[in-house]
């Protein structure tokens, strides 16, 4: 009977008429707006409290939240006066680590922004606890939810781009990523405000371009190359906003992974029709390296937030709203000195006029298949996330390993950068 | 005294921003932050934009009521007061061939909207300019810039406090229908919005614009530019008179208080040439 009963009870929850879940969200400046706004567009989320300890930017959540949110400006006040289902954290990076664990302790499901924490220690001892706890945790790296990327690693899988040698990721822009101050600098709060709105161009709060920025494409890469990368190597400097500020407005790292030889080529070298060298069977249990480069810039936009994935048959270009997928010209090609439609027998077919081709410099990309994303992925993980919580199902999107996996990766490339030196990840087991 | 000049490209065309300060650096703050908000309102009001929320209205609210965030409600129940202020003239349904009052039900109390006629979609059009500039506005005036002039795609344009020399920020209304440039009225501009709406664009064969009322495009070569309080309300009004044609817009216009930045401008093609009429306030000679 019990059984029984449990099944209808699992049947009425998968329905659509389950309650919404009550989310609590933290930090309620340009992100956590954003994030509010959002859910109060999905049906299963019901924000019940909005909190931040700066009173314009809570102004503006509870404003976007509506009438029926309360509001606090402490965080544990909050916490100790309602229970919520769901936390989203917004808030500045060094305060992640703490509002996770004291939102994890209440029982709560947690959103937490990228990147995940802090610090590596942070972010090992959360995942810890979080995998020790079962909890439904999701770090916010929307690209996880958006179709460019899941066609993108669906074409990676399946060998459309041939053996993958090298990522190229960068996000270029072009302005000084500085926060207004809403006083004066003669003012006598101006330092304190401005430390505070700027959290992200100091040290004390925040890990600079690569955990604001790089975080989102360097999941990209661990997540398309199935790893994380072995060691890296990096620059970084304040080369152009000279204005006070403590992180780089400059970085450049490079990413070194080690991985098995893909399947395909191994079927490839069989069949005979590859390019690659003819040991390719025999070496094939020996480890390849692939380098993923990562750079951003705060003074040239030039194809801004893009990753381009280089294999030996095809080239991915992503960004959020588009990818495109270019062939490579390989030994396989049929050639275009040949017209599909008449005899196929000859090696050449000449008509008398030479064929013409632009002096374009990008001409050798020919063509690209394109691929939409017809869908706001910051909406679509909340979406994902909220399904998760209703269900409890831990097996989010983005879950505490990825996020401490990504944390790793975008925390060591600073730790290269700011020492000077190549940095070695640990191993699996560590 | 020192000025921010920024542009970039949003709503698919070209904004630009002047900001007037005691300190670069401050400016470049303040006018990320506006632009911030500029993109933030694309991502709210495109529809051209997957990833935009009326995008995401347009692609499932025929298919039943779609929960929309409160501010996109907001300005909803705005776009159908003005619908009804402008007798029908304003109307977001145009583009799609049908009226937003009769094809769109919007339900406060779940906050959703939903599409009675498939054929419906949103189409803010100019809207979000006038909109996304007076946003603009407000971040300005959050962080104590006093004096900027900013527009979009220049037929919006809005313009805050004086310049340096204390003289308001002058706009030159361009003659809309002929090629060579050429200046018709220079309109001088303090705390106050304008916008222009032409039927043609500079040699084109027919117009980018739908009458409401007839659901075909407009067809007369004629202009209107409407100075008003806010970037907003110049927007909805040059776009609506130009929708009611010049007698009627007389008419709608007939009446009403003429406030000191409220002016409308008419320009029509007489003979090859085009005229420009003030027709509100009228000219004192004209009301006696």
């Amino acid at each position: 009977m019990l059984a029984a009963a449990g099944c209808i009870a699992r049947e009425a929850q998968s329905a659509e008429s389950r309650p919404p879940v009550r989310v609590a969200v933290v930090g309620t400046g340009g992100r956590g707006s954003d994030l509010i706004r959002k859910l109060t567009t999905i049906d299963r989320a019901q924000i019940v409290a909005v909190c931040d300890d700066y009173p314009p930017h809570l102004e503006q959540g509870r404003k976007y939240a509506g009438p029926e949110a309360r509001s606090f400006e402490n965080y544990s006040h909050m916490l100790s006066e309602m229970t919520p289902q769901a936390v989203v954290v917004a808030t500045p990076l060094v305060q992640h680590y703490g509002m996770c664990r004291e939102a994890l302790d209440a029982g709560c499901a947690v959103f937490c922004e990228k990147t995940m924490c802090h610090t590596v220690e942070e972010a090992k001892t959360l995942t810890a606890l979080i995998e020790k706890t079962g909890a439904v945790f999701q770090v916010g790296l929307q690209r996880r939810a958006n179709a460019v990327y899941s066609q993108a690693a669906a074409m990676v899988d399946a060998g459309m781009l041939g053996q993958i040698t090298a990522i190229k990721c960068q996000w270029h822009r072009n302005n000084p990523w500085r926060r207004p101050v809403p006083v004066g600098k003669d003012h006598p709060d101006w330092p304190d405000l401005e430390r505070r709105l700027n959290w992200r161009l100091y040290w004390e709060y925040s890990q600079g371009l690569m955990t604001e920025l790089a975080s989102h494409q360097l999941d990209v890469a661990n997540r398309l190359l199935k790893s994380l990368p072995r060691r890296v190597i990096g620059v970084g400097g304040i080369d152009y906003w000279r204005d006070g500020r403590e992180v780089f407005d400059i970085v450049f790292c490079i990413y070194e992974y080690e991985l098995p030889q893909p399947v395909f080529r191994e079927k490839e070298a069989k069949s005979g029709r590859s390019d690659a060298p003819s040991e390719a069977t025999a070496f094939s249990a020996e480890p390849y390296k692939v380098r993923v480069t990562y750079s951003s810039l705060q003074n040239n936009a030039f194809e801004g937030a893009s990753e381009l994935v280089m294999g030996t048959k095809g080239t991915l270009f992503l960004t959020q709203q588009k990818g495109l997928f270019y062939r490579e010209y390989g030994a396989d090609d049929p050639g275009w000195s040949r017209d599909g439609r008449i005899d196929r027998d000859a090696s050449i077919i000449t008509s008398g006029k030479t064929l013409k081709m632009s002096n374009d410099p990008w001409v050798h990309r020919g063509k690209p298949f394109e691929i939409d994303n017809q869908s706001d992925d910051t909406r679509d993980e909340l979406v994902a996330f909220l399904q998760n919580v209703q269900d409890q199902n831990p097996e989010t999107i983005c879950n505490a390993r990825t996020g401490y996996e990504n944390a790793l990766t975008v925390l060591l490339g600073n730790q290269a950068m700011r020492e000077g030196r190549s940095i070695e990840f640990p191993t699996e087991s560590s | 005294m020192v000025r921010l000049h920024l542009q970039r490209t949003a709503m698919a065309t070209l904004f630009e921003m002047w900001l007037l300060g005691e300190d670069m650096e401050h400016l470049a703050a303040v006018g990320e932050a506006a632009w911030d908000e500029i993109l933030r309102i694309e991502k709210m009001l495109s529809r051209f934009d997957p990833a935009a929320e009326t995008a995401r209205v347009n692609r499932t609210a025929a298919a039943g009521p779609v929960l929309v965030d409160y501010e996109l409600f907001a300005v909803l129940e705005d776009c159908l007061f003005w619908n009804k202020e402008t007798q029908g003239a304003f109307d977001i349904g145009a583009v799609a061939g049908v009226s937003f009052a009769e094809a769109v039900r919007m339900d406060l109390s779940s906050r959703t909207v939903q599409f009675l006629d498939d054929r419906m979609q949103l189409d803010f059009g100019g809207y979000g300019k006038g909109y996304a500039l007076d946003a603009a506005a407000r971040i300005l005036n959050q962080f104590a810039v006093g004096s900027a002039l900013m527009h979009g795609g220049t037929s919006s344009v809005l313009a805050v406090g004086v310049q340096e020399d204390g003289t308001p920020w002058p706009v030159g209304v361009q003659d809309p229908f002929t090629r060579e440039p050429r200046e018709l009225r220079q309109i001088p501009l303090t705390n106050c919005g304008l916008s222009t709406s032409a039927t043609f664009a500079p040699g084109a064969e027919t117009s980018d614009l739908v009458d409401p009322r007839r659901a075909g495009p407009l067809d007369q070569r004629v202009a209107c530019v409407v100075a008003a309080p806010t970037a907003l309300e110049a927007e909805v009004l040059s776009t609506a008179l130009l929708a009611m044609g010049k007698p009627r817009a007389r008419k709608y216009l007939e009446g009403r208080t003429p406030l000191d930045l409220f002016q409308v401008l008419w320009i029509e093609q007489h003979e090859e040439s085009s005229i420009l009429n003030e027709i509100f306030p009228l000219p004192s000679s004209a009301v006696s």
